[in-house]
């Protein structure tokens, strides 16, 4: 989904702020509830981190952008556990009221504290479509794109989750190392089911990026599963 | 401890509780905010529901604030430094380097990428937060800000800059937008005048924002 978290390359956001000697949390609760989904992920398995992200691309906006990196955590963790049946809002709130019953709380941002559900389309796909891959992690796989091969990154607008950022959608870079096979996270969260590509880091001229804006020499690398990717330069062209 | 160790079942963390504050008791404080009431609530149902336990949490809560750190990612740059054969496993098989250092990445794949005369290396997560956070600890709020994660990929120089940091204009600069499995550790360029010091001697030179690739080990004045 072209959602807020998809964010290299906007302005707007001000130059960066930097705390000195910042602590592990900032408040006890934030520790808490991260090592409470660290389990819930990995030991419990209840949803993969793939999951947890789109739940958080899901967020509205406004709330997205003021609320900070554990407020979203929060949110996406209890809409999961909700979706997946483990916990209802009724006996969250229920719990509230007896572990502070003589105090009441109202959220940063209310009105906006709300993870949105993804509008259907008539013609977008919800996610890329596969075309290789398998569905076990230890089948070897003959990877498409050989490592020195210009690739282009597809051209797509689909309204699940993806790992592709809208920056490098259309751009041609070139492979220069393979990573293994990884669960692609589109299928996964798009179909539950897990299908295993070749995950490659592609290097790209920032100017192929950015145009005459970028430094000359500069360059970026970023990692793309195998269906992200089409072959490029002139092989592509013929006929 | 490691963290695998954190998600099995029965070892007793008892030993290792040395913070005392967020300890025991918990349950008992007043929350002061809206979400730290939420997050006691959902704690204590999912404990009544057999899910979590307490003293799980507690461990990883020990894991994170003293177990992960840059001082981890310090070792290895200047193991990395020091021990050509290391080096080039590391460059091999980050995972494999790891272990030897009895360390372990969770995260999937460990890739080094080393920082040269020639070409700057500069980590960015543009669409989360992904961080190689057995190595550097989980990551600064800066790491995870709209601002870093926009700017450093379309202006690096910029960004560089703000953190104090020129990359004089015969230096490359490679952003590194780190989205899948993989993690990434920046091996800085080592200081000059260190031919003489021990492995860790080098090890406090190296600053968690050197291998993130926002800054430059400590020189050793």
């Amino acid at each position: 989904m072209n959602g807020i978290h998809d964010v290299g390359g906007m302005d707007g956001f001000g130059p960066l702020q930097r705390e000195e000697n910042e602590p592990v949390f900032h408040a006890c609760w934030e520790g808490r509830l991260r090592s409470i989904l660290m389990l819930l992920n990995k030991k419990s398995r209840i949803y993969y981190v793939d999951e947890v992200r789109h739940a958080i691309e899901r967020i509205d906006p406004v709330y997205y952008m003021g609320a900070s990196y554990y407020q979203l955590w929060l949110l996406s963790a209890e809409t999961l556990l909700m979706d997946k049946g483990v916990l209802t809002e009724y006996e969250i709130r229920a719990r509230m009221d007896e572990l502070s019953p003589d105090v009441t709380f109202e959220p940063d941002l209310v009105r906006f504290r709300q993870v949105k559900p993804c509008v259907p389309s008539s013609v977008r796909k919800s996610t890329v479509e596969r075309s290789s891959g398998t569905e076990s992690p230890d089948d070897p796989i003959q990877p498409k794109y050989p490592i020195g091969t210009v690739v282009k990154v597809k051209v797509m607008a689909p309204t699940g989750h993806t790992r592709v950022p809208r920056y490098i959608r259309g751009k041609e870079g070139i492979v220069e190392a393979l990573h293994g096979n990884f669960a692609m996270p589109d299928l996964r969260v798009g179909t539950g089911i897990n299908v295993y590509q070749p995950v490659y880091r592609v290097l790209f001229e920032a100017r192929d990026i950015w145009g005459a804006d970028a430094f000359p020499e500069d360059k970026l690398y970023i990692e793309l599963w195998e269906d992200y990717l089409e072959l490029g330069g002139a092989a592509n062209e013929i006929g | 401890m490691k963290l695998d160790e954190h998600l099995h079942d029965h070892h007793d963390h008892h030993d290792h509780h040395d913070h005392g504050s967020h300890h025991h008791g918990h349950h008992h404080k007043l929350p002061e905010s809206f979400d730290e009431l939420r997050t006691m609530a959902i704690e204590s149902l999912l404990i009544e529901k057999g899910l979590i336990s307490a003293d799980d949490i507690d461990g990883l809560i020990d894991y994170y604030v003293s177990d992960i750190g840059p001082m981890n990612g310090a070792k290895v740059v200047a193991k990395a430094w020091t021990d050509p054969e290391f080096r080039q496993i590391l460059k091999h098989n980050g995972n494999q380097a790891l272990s030897l250092m009895g360390l372990e990445n969770p995260q999937g794949q460990l890739i080094v990428m080393e920082n040269t005369p020639d070409i700057h290396h500069v980590v960015v997560c543009t669409l989360c937060s992904c961080y190689p956070w057995v190595l550097l600890g989980l990551p600064p709020t800066w790491y995870k800000s709209t601002a870093y994660r926009s700017r450093v990929v379309i202006d690096p120089r910029s960004v560089l800059k703000e953190f104090g940091l020129e990359v004089s204009e015969s230096v490359e600069i490679r952003v590194i937008d780190s989205n899948a499995e993989v993690r990434y550790l920046i091996i800085p360029e080592r200081p000059q005048g260190t031919e003489e010091m021990t492995e860790e001697e080098l090890a406090a030179l190296v600053t968690r924002d050197s291998m993130i690739g926002v800054g430059k080990p400590l020189s050793p004045q």
